[in-house]
């Protein structure tokens, strides 16, 4: 009795703050990236049930640890708590609950996580089940993302093929990135979409998203890609945006205008770009 | 020092320049060393192949690296060997030189250990040193801090690199060379030319990545210690440093691990059966394992980058047929392994230390090893997950996941026996107890954040960013650094005779230990807020968080500095001499006298019972010594 | 051996290692380049206007690597290896650049197009430009917070000088203007791949300061 209240006592402070700390993850902390596209909510949701599973299983392990340490600790520890016996070597019930315990709790964040996953890019769909389910329609408006020491630049084939600085998507139509570098590795992390890709020279990556809300962008390079990749940021007045359908019309028209002339100078466009020179300079 | 000199039958060394300048010693080795690497440039850079003649640097860095090694005597054996006379007996060259062994090359496990230790301990400072420079630039918003922009990244590199040789080694290198071979009642290391070997690949390794501040204009290198081809292909002359100075640091891993692997397969002690092998000797099998196989394709890629900066190969270079993502592949599947080479080290110390305070058998030995050899086997499985954003087949991604989260089973057995150790134990709550419950607590927060990062989805806004900063210093600071502590102050007592203060040690765990949390846990928050790694720009709103952790940063750079100071204090200083085993542990190593004789078992012992009897009135002894004890009373001059 | 023997050896040891720390960190600071402030000049209805007057020269020997491209910027009558300027916030700049160095091409020739500046085109030698073939700049100064991009074209093959290391043979010179905002510090490069001898043309000068990049300190 007297050894059973050293695993309740412990046990209902593990209850009360594991409580107290899931309540905190599921409704008041704001935990970002946000809610703006179906990428992003699935990692919002995805950092509560993780926040939710690896506290509580943390929370155990510090207090049981905590009160061990401290009970067993004193000098005048309870005479009932003599030495152990075999138990003390091991305890077959006990490893087993404890290896079952981690196993389910691995699996089931390992099955979250894969459905999730084939949720965001089921191959044999050519548009996401959860952007599907979100209402997108099955022709993707495709964004070329072109990662260069140091700044990305965006195409819109659909549109003319122009490029320009300036990251602009509408909501409530499925955004396909096709992401490549023309030199070193970059990594195009737009923060409000949820959207984190590499760009790699020769090789044309692609990622969804589908937009649920107009938002800002902040669009940073997440790779170490040389001297200014800090600085191969689309921030503040160069921040990317995401529009409603109106508005993003009105954008095309001026970006046309503006960055239309340009086109003849560009290559055709293409998933991956080998311009001259190839390499060692001029 | 005196005393222990007499004792151990050092003779006093006297200073000629005759001796300092015409026989093989440090001294002429690194006259020979710069001279044949000086020659060798001059003539790699008559090619002209590059802007800088990286083809000169690379051919003057390997040929003045062999020409330091040979002439420090790495090579006389062999050519002894090669001309049919007799190996040199490494009993006889096993006998005490007095200081000058520490820079040499000596064949006692022991003062590798020492020599290994002090090294480590010395890059660990000037690797906490440009920590604290780091953190002195993100003082300051949108790179507004000292350092310009591509100084800043070096000084990231820098740190990182360095930090990744001490993480490599220090456990396995000091206390593994140290204690290994008496855990498990052996005269000497399987290798111990190797042995020697592979520390001095260590300062060696050091210095010509350190020397890559000064190569070509400004210097540097501009790719962290990722150093990710194409960019590490790109960089300036400075990038040839490092892609050696962190090659050596891989094979000098790899060696240490064939070495000490060999040692605990076939030298233990008679009746050292694998369940009486204390967990530190089992948590190097699980290492070494890894540290002898991983390391070599690290060396590998290093070379082929080398190639491709040299004479213009194209391994990694998209334009002319090769491939980034292959670099990124190669370099993963050393790195995952690699972090297990740090971590599982602390696992051992944990688990070696805790029966002692707790007084009681570690519960579940049996399981403690089948997670740690687990850990050990699917480290292999799971590299991809550090390159989930950068276009690996969409179709190996669930699968890298489940493998990354299956490992935190047998790694949360880790925590079981642990736990299962504390229960109704009878508690000393002395400092290398204190700092093994806090790597528990550190490795606790590190292991649960990781399987954040291994969830695919989630991994996209987290990966790069600084909640990989926070999770991987929770796992190496928080638990092999700290696991560092623990054993400094556990085994201090046995390698140098003197004990640890307990008070400046009490002062510097409580420092260490809530100044390293203050410093890393707000790091999961800026990550979640965007700010990305290696980059000294970051956005106004995360101002008032950096300067958070910079100042926490400091203060637990601090609490370092109370750390070092104890240890030159009571190593130095202090007069009073440790008892034999202060700790009253049953392992082997504290059986034996302080200090241990040079060929630690003068008389090998016939082991007969488990390192962990404690508590048990009726328990026997460990080993059963021949007549008279471990070691021939009285103490003779060897 | 005795107590202050022993602290005598420490100490002096702990002072080494910090002298050597200290240096280090000097050692680092060197490379934090001072910037060099643009002029201003008023004109008669008093509106202050700020002027930078740079070149761009091929491989001669300006800066401490002889052999790599760079910009200067013109102070006090001399051409000086410097890429960090300090012009004044809120206000408009006047760019003079004299372009020394042969035609490179563009790696994206999106750079091509001039971006950013007062009425959206720049001055090449009095001939107002807003897109170039981009076969033919040899530099350009972009900076990428302001939006401002403007291609540098290079003097063609046929004008190139036999006398490399005399900068003052044929040059292109271009003007433009470009406003400041509020008051930060930003980073300005070249895009296009001009470094000879290192993959992609990217590395050595165009990823040094002092090169082919550095700050614009706004004030």
């Amino acid at each position: 009795m007297t050894t059973r209240r050293h695993f309740v006592i412990p046990g209902l402070i593990v209850a009360a703050l594991s409580l107290i700390w899931d309540l905190l993850v599921a409704l008041v902390l704001h935990i970002p990236p946000g809610y703006a596209t179906t990428t992003a909510a699935d990692q919002t949701v995805t950092s509560q049930v993780f926040a939710i599973i690896a506290g509580d299983a943390g929370m155990a392990v510090v207090v049981f640890g905590l009160y061990f340490t401290l009970l067993f600790g004193r000098h005048d520890r309870p005479a009932e708590m003599g030495l152990p016996g075999r138990a003390a070597r091991s305890n077959v019930p006990l490893q087993a609950a404890w290896i079952g315990a981690s196993v389910v709790l691995v699996m089931f964040a390992a099955g979250f996580g894969v459905v999730e996953l084939e949720g965001q890019t089921a191959p044999a769909l050519v548009v996401p089940a959860q952007a599907l389910a979100a209402g997108a329609q099955k022709d993707p408006l495709i964004v070329q993302v072109i990662g260069q020491q140091w700044q990305f630049t965006y195409r819109y084939p659909q549109y003319g093929g122009f490029e320009t600085q300036q990251l602009r998507i509408p909501t409530g139509r499925l955004i396909q990135f096709d992401v490549t570098s023309l030199d070193v590795t970059h990594s195009f992390w737009a923060y409000q979409l949820g959207i984190k890709i590499d760009a790699n020279q020769g090789v044309n990556n692609v990622g969804y998203t589908y937009v649920t809300k107009p938002t800002v962008i902040d669009v940073r390079c997440g790779e170490l890609c040389g001297l200014w990749h800090g600085y191969m940021t689309n921030v503040g007045s160069q921040a990317g945006e995401a529009l409603t359908p109106s508005a993003f019309a009105s954008w095309l028209s001026y970006a046309k205008a503006v960055y239309g002339p340009e086109e003849k100078n560009l290559p055709k466009f293409a998933l991956t770009y080998y311009p001259e020179p190839l390499q060692y300079g001029s | 020092m005196s005393q222990t000199a007499i004792a151990s039958g050092r003779a006093p060394v006297r200073f000629s320049p005759r001796r300092l300048f015409l026989t093989q010693n440090l001294v002429t080795a690194c006259i020979v060393g710069i001279i044949s690497g000086l020659v060798a440039y001059w003539i790699g850079a008559q090619l002209e192949t590059t802007d800088f003649g990286d083809a000169g640097i690379l051919l003057g860095y390997l040929v003045g690296a062999a020409g330091f090694l040979i002439t420090l005597g790495f090579a006389n054996d062999l050519i002894m060997r090669l001309r049919g006379r007799p190996s040199a007996s490494i009993v006889k060259e096993a006998e005490v030189k007095g200081w000058t062994e520490f820079f040499g090359i000596s064949l006692d496990h022991k003062v590798v250990g020492i020599q290994f230790g002090v090294a480590v301990v010395l890059m660990f400072f000037l690797a906490g040193f440009q920590a604290m420079m780091i953190r002195t630039e993100l003082l300051y918003p949108n790179g507004g801090g000292p350092w310009p922009a591509g100084q800043y990244t070096t000084l990231v590199g820098l740190h990182g690199l360095l930090m990744m040789f001490v993480a490599t080694l220090v456990i396995i290198g000091a206390f593994g060379n140290y204690f290994i071979p008496i855990m498990i009642g052996a005269k000497r290391m399987a290798f111990p030319r190797l042995e020697s070997f592979a520390f001095w690949l260590v300062p060696l390794g050091a210095l010509i990545m350190y020397s890559t501040i000064f190569a070509g204009f400004g210097g540097g290198f501009p790719t962290g210690w990722f150093l990710y081809a194409p960019l590490s292909v790109e960089a300036r002359a400075g990038m040839d440093g490092a892609i050696v100075g962190f090659a050596f640091i891989g094979i000098a891993a790899a060696i240490a691990g064939i070495n000490l692997l060999t040692t605990i397969f076939v030298m233990r002690a008679p009746g050292m059966s694998w369940s009486r092998m204390p967990i530190f000797a089992w948590s190097m099998v699980a290492v070494e394992f890894l540290s002898a196989l991983a390391p070599p394709v690290l060396a590998c890629t290093l070379m082929l980058v080398g190639f491709d900066r040299a004479v213009h190969s194209s391994f990694f270079e998209a334009a002319g047929g090769g491939s980034g993502l292959l670099y990124q592949e190669m370099f993963w599947f050393f790195g995952h392994p690699e972090v297990y080479i740090f971590i599982l080290p602390a696992f051992g110390v944990v688990l070696e230390i805790l029966p002692v305070f707790a007084r009681k058998p570690l519960f579940g030995y049996r399981l403690a090893v089948a997670g740690m050899l687990g850990v050990s086997l699917m480290s292999w499985f799971v590299w991809n997950h550090h390159i989930f954003t950068s276009g690996i087949a969409p179709g190996l991604r669930p699968f890298f996941m489940t493998a990354t989260e299956l490992i935190s089973i047998p790694t949360g057995v880790i925590f079981l026996n642990m736990l299962g150790t504390l229960w109704k134990a009878n508690l000393r709550v002395k400092l290398p107890l204190l700092f093994a419950l806090a790597v528990m607590f550190n490795f606790l927060i590190g292991g649960l954040t990781g399987v954040f990062l291994s969830d695919v989805p989630l991994n996209v806004t987290l990966h790069d960013s600084f909640f990989v900063i926070g999770h991987f210093h929770y796992t190496i600071v928080g638990g092999e650094i700290f696991a560092l502590y623990a054993a400094s102050y556990f085994w201090f007592p046995k390698l140098t005779g003197k004990m640890l203060n307990a008070r400046l040690g009490k002062l510097h765990f409580w420092t260490a230990f809530i100044f390293f949390n203050t410093t890393f846990l707000p790091m999961f928050a800026a990550g979640y807020l965007g700010q990305v790694r290696r980059s000294p720009n970051y956005a106004f709103a995360l101002h008032g968080i950096n300067v958070w952790i910079t100042v926490n940063g400091f203060l637990f750079g601090l609490s370092n500095l109370i750390w070092l100071v104890n240890m030159i204090y009571s190593w130095v200083f202090q007069k009073e001499r440790a008892p034999v085993n202060p700790w009253e542990a049953r392992s082997l190593e504290w059986q034996l006298p302080t200090p241990i004789p040079a060929d630690n078992f003068p008389r090998i012992p016939t082991i007969v019972s488990g390192p962990y009897e404690y508590g048990d009135g009726a328990s026997r002894p460990i080993a059963e010594w021949p007549e008279g004890g471990p070691v021939p009373a009285p103490l003779p001059a060897v | 051996m005795s107590t202050g023997r022993k602290l005598l050896i420490v100490v002096s040891s702990l002072l080494v290692g910090a002298v050597a720390l200290g240096v280090y960190v000097v050692f680092w600071l060197s490379y934090n380049p001072q910037s060099i402030t643009a002029p201003t000049s008023t004109n008669s209805s008093g509106q202050v206007s700020t002027h930078l007057f740079l070149a761009t020269t091929g491989s001669i020997d300006y800066g401490t690597h002889p052999d790599w491209v760079a910009y200067l910027i013109r102070q006090d009558g001399k051409w000086v290896s410097s890429t960090v300027w300090q012009v004044p916030a809120h206000s408009t700049i006047h760019v003079t650049i004299w372009e020394y160095d042969s035609q490179t091409g563009l790696r994206n020739p999106f750079i091509s197009m001039v971006r950013g500046t007062v009425g959206g085109v720049v001055e090449e030698n009095g001939k107002a430009i807003k897109y170039m073939n981009p076969n033919f700049p040899a530099h350009s100064f972009s900076v990428p917070d302001l939006g401002l991009n403007v291609p540098l074209e290079g003097i063609t093959q046929a004008s190139y000088p036999a006398d490399l290391t005399n900068p003052h043979n044929t040059h292109v010179t271009i003007t433009f203007s470009f406003k400041t905002g509020a008051p930060e510090t930003v980073q300005w490069q070249c895009f296009v791949p001009c470094a000879a001898g290192y993959l992609y043309g990217n590395g050595g000068p165009m990823q040094t300061i002092g090169y082919m990049d550095g700050y614009l300190k706004i004030v």
